[in-house]
């Protein structure tokens, strides 16, 4: 009984790693319903008045969705790497499993903040569709150069997941 | 590089030549109009050339154009039209499309359209009439007197109206001691409201008043009908369904026209076409035989269109003349076929100035590189290839569309190359051995690949601002502002490499030094000139992060992967029966369809942004004006020409 209660005991470390995969895929995740919720509130205007626009706002509102994707790829390298998705979770120091959750922090905050943003450029863009649909890639540009940070914070928690030795 | 020269063009022919001249331009689109009225003040317009008789005959024809498009949106909104996005249009001739815009049975289509509309219209204001008086009675649905008999007689006042429902009681008693002929009688109440009924006897008006007008009574008038309040809504209930009847009527009605759809799209078409010949037209200036117009053509198109135009009116007479500085002439350009669909790129940016230098060359190469790399996966790569050719294939777009497909394509074939140097083939689907190294396992190598690309890139730009000054003749600005950031930039990548440590040093401080020295050579005076020298050194922040920010192409390789094996992970799990299989396939599919829509976003969005900021940042400025030629625009047909253009 003793045995079969330590086989699924949870240690610090595998614990700490877990929750940096859960924030990273929960923080970005928030981030990007928020900012494509946003951006969706402006296409729902500019498509009453002129629904043939449809395509191009969908294009607009899908640029802040990609953070939520980054906090779910930072997430699945870390089950990964500690083995959560084969079944058989490794024996992880709480000092690994202290560093796998540092990792996961830059895509998890700059993904929420920077989702948030975009998503509030990306609305602004939507003006320059309802009025100017030809420059549709000025829009796309300007929420691009948000994005540019969550993809730094992506690179950055991706590297450092990749160097931890467990 | 690829900047084709354009010549200015001014024909003068015969009058009666006028429709088939313009008609010539349209069907060789080969030819910018340039409306010479935009230059030409009121007062010299009237003393050089006739009124226009033209303006007259446009407005005629946009309103039939309004009337066709207005059948077409209302058939569309009972019968939403079933084309397929690929399916070809018809094609006509011009004399096929006239006889259409003449048959008298299209146009009663038209008329009987507007008339439906109407009777809509009326419909819908009449049932708001109806809705209203309905909300107007509805409390008072329970009183059983025909509403035209509350009236008030000689000596009886009756008057509908409300009272809060708290004084609703003490009402009541007050009219008992101090009115007591009178009576009232609550129909309905609801939360804050008792709508009543007040009968008395008009000797009493002034107490009665009083009292009311101490407990906030206020008269409600109730809409003039014949009979009870609740055998009026009962009728409108009845008329509401007869309105929806009658709507259905028009719907299916509606449905029956829009079996004439094809023929009135070909109008539409047809009067779309001579709103745009007329509007040329307009840009004429007429005398009593002649007139004059002008427009631009690019240089090697000269040959042709005047051929063609002398060969269908002799009688023409036109030259050729290099635009003016004061011109807004357009900008032509001319690049090979992999160059082309990368102009796209470039004219979402800024087309290139007409005395500016074509960056699509070089931007075709960067882009084509980073695009595959950022996606980085040889099957999707092959399915963005042949989505691309298939699409260029069957769908025969033109413009913007056809470029952009041109990229679908190409960036598809960078794909393929790149996913194969990865080992990336539907992600882990096939556990492929990569030719050149697999990003996963060693990021840090693709990184600082990803950072020369971007150093490349970056030293490429530098190196067309020189161009770009040594053309305009400043070749001390090109040795300053270019040579000396590339040389100190030289010595500092240097540093990166321990062997290279003296010469680095040397570079570096040589490039620091001259740029302190000539970067304020502007500035008058000598304290002015070495502070913004310094200050200019803080550029190298810039260059810094425009390095960085390369790092992206290794980013977003790593996501397209990671995502693909999050999808095979997810599909392989289900893959334990028969339906468990086909679930699998399902799901990768889907799966991985997702993520090449995705990443080819990502991948278009991000390439994009390393060439607008990090690239044409060093040089690029732009600000060019498309060359918009005359053309033929249909919406729903082809049209066919009877003579070869």
């Amino acid at each position: 009984m003793e045995a079969l209660e330590l086989k699924f005991a949870l240690t610090q470390g595998q614990f700490l790693s877990l929750m940096g995969a859960a924030l990273a895929v929960l923080l970005a995740g928030i981030g990007s319903a928020i900012g494509v919720g946003i951006a969706g509130q402006a296409a729902a205007g500019v498509v009453t008045e002129d629904p043939s626009k449809f395509g191009q706002t969908l294009l607009l509102q899908a640029l802040p969705g990609t953070q939520g994707i980054y906090g779910l790829l930072t997430g699945f390298v870390i089950m990964q790497k500690i083995g959560i998705i084969g079944g058989n979770i490794a024996e992880i120091s709480t000092v690994n499993g202290l560093l796998i959750f540092a990792a996961a922090m830059p895509i998890a905050f700059v993904g929420l903040m920077s989702a948030i943003y975009q998503g509030k450029a990306s609305a602004a863009g939507m003006g320059i569709v309802a009025k100017r649909p030809e420059e549709l890639a000025k829009g796309i540009t300007y929420a691009a150069m948000v994005e540019t940070y969550a993809v730094l914070a992506l690179l950055a928690s991706i590297l450092m997941i990749f160097g931890i030795n467990i | 590089m690829a900047i084709v020269d354009v010549k200015k063009m001014s024909v003068i022919a015969l009058r009666r030549d006028r429709s088939k001249l313009v008609e010539t331009f349209q069907k060789l689109g080969k030819v910018e109009i340039i409306d010479i009225r935009d230059r030409t003040s009121q007062e010299d317009w009237e003393k050089l050339f006739e009124t226009q008789e033209s303006a007259r005959v446009l407005t005629e024809i946009q309103g039939k154009l309004g009337e066709v498009q207005f059948a077409l949106d209302f058939m569309a909104r009972y019968a939403p039209a079933k084309k397929s996005l690929f399916a070809e249009k018809p094609a006509y001739g011009e004399a096929a499309m006239e006889d259409l815009s003449r048959s008298e049975e299209l146009w009663a289509v038209v008329k009987e359209c507007r008339e439906l509309e109407t009777r809509l219209n009326g419909l819908r204001s009449e049932e708001m009439r109806l809705l209203s008086t309905v909300d107007l009675l509805k409390p008072w649905e329970s009183l059983d007197v025909p509403v035209q008999e509350l009236k008030s007689t000689e000596k009886v006042a009756i008057f509908t109206g409300s009272l809060p429902v708290g004084v609703v009681e003490s009402v009541k008693v007050l009219l008992r001691d101090k009115a007591p002929e009178s009576a009232l009688e609550v129909i309905s109440t609801d939360r804050e409201l008792a709508c009543v009924l007040l009968v008395y006897r008009k000797s009493l008006e002034q107490e009665v008043s009083e009292i009311l007008k101490e407990n906030s009574w206020s008269k409600i008038d109730l809409p003039q009908v014949e009979g009870t309040p609740a055998g009026v809504i009962e009728q409108a209930a009845e008329k509401q369904k007869e309105f929806e009847r009658i709507r259905q009527e028009i719907a299916d009605r509606a449905v029956e026209l829009s079996a004439q759809r094809p023929d009135l799209e070909v109008v539409y078409d047809y009067y779309n076409l001579m709103s745009g010949r007329m509007g040329v037209e307009r840009t004429a200036g007429n005398t009593r035989e002649t007139f004059y117009m002008e427009g631009w053509v690019a240089k090697p198109d000269i040959e042709k269109v005047k051929k063609t135009l002398l060969k269908r009116i002799p009688e023409a007479y036109i030259t050729f003349n290099d635009p003016d500085d004061e011109d807004d002439a357009p900008v032509v350009l001319k690049n090979p076929a992999f160059v082309e669909p990368f102009e796209m790129i470039t004219d979402l940016y800024s087309p290139p100035g007409r005395k500016d230098f074509d960056p699509n060359t070089l931007v075709s190469i960067f882009y084509f590189i980073f695009f595959g790399m950022m996606i980085s996966d040889a099957g999707y790569g092959i399915v963005l290839t042949l989505l691309g050719l298939w699409a260029l294939k069957t769908l025969k777009p033109k413009g913007m569309l056809k470029k952009l497909m041109g990229l679908i394509t190409l960036g598809g074939i960078s794909t393929v190359f790149w996913g194969a140097m990865f080992g990336g083939w539907f992600g882990d689907l096939f556990n492929a051995r990569p030719l050149w190294m697999n990003p996963l396992e060693d990021p840090m190598s693709l990184l600082v690949f990803s950072f020369a690309l971007g150093i490349i890139q970056i030293f490429v730009g530098l190196g067309a601002a020189a161009y770009k000054n040594i053309k305009s003749g400043n070749v001390l600005d090109a040795v300053f502002d270019q040579g000396l950031w590339a040389v100190l930039l030289v010595g500092l990548i240097m540093f990166a490499f321990p062997t290279l440590g003296g010469v680095a040093k040397v570079l570096a401080i040589a490039g620091a030094v001259g740029l302190i020295l000539t970067q304020g050579r502007s500035k008058p005076n000598i304290l002015g000139k070495l502070s913004s020298g310094i200050l200019s050194l803080y550029d190298v922040t810039g260059y810094l992060s425009d390095v960085l920010s390369y790092s992206r192409i290794l980013a977003l390789g790593l996501a397209t992967g990671v995502i693909a094996m999050v999808v095979n992970t997810m599909a392989k799990m289900l893959g334990f029966n028969i339906i468990g299989y086909v679930l699998m396939a399902v799901a990768l599919v889907v799966g991985h369809v997702f993520n090449i829509a995705i990443n080819a976003l990502g991948a278009y969005v991000h390439s994009s942004r390393l060439q607008y900021v990090e690239f044409f940042g060093k040089f690029y400025e732009g600000g060019g004006r498309t060359f918009n030629p005359f053309v033929v625009k249909t919406k729903y047909t082809n049209l066919m020409s009877e003579e070869e253009f």
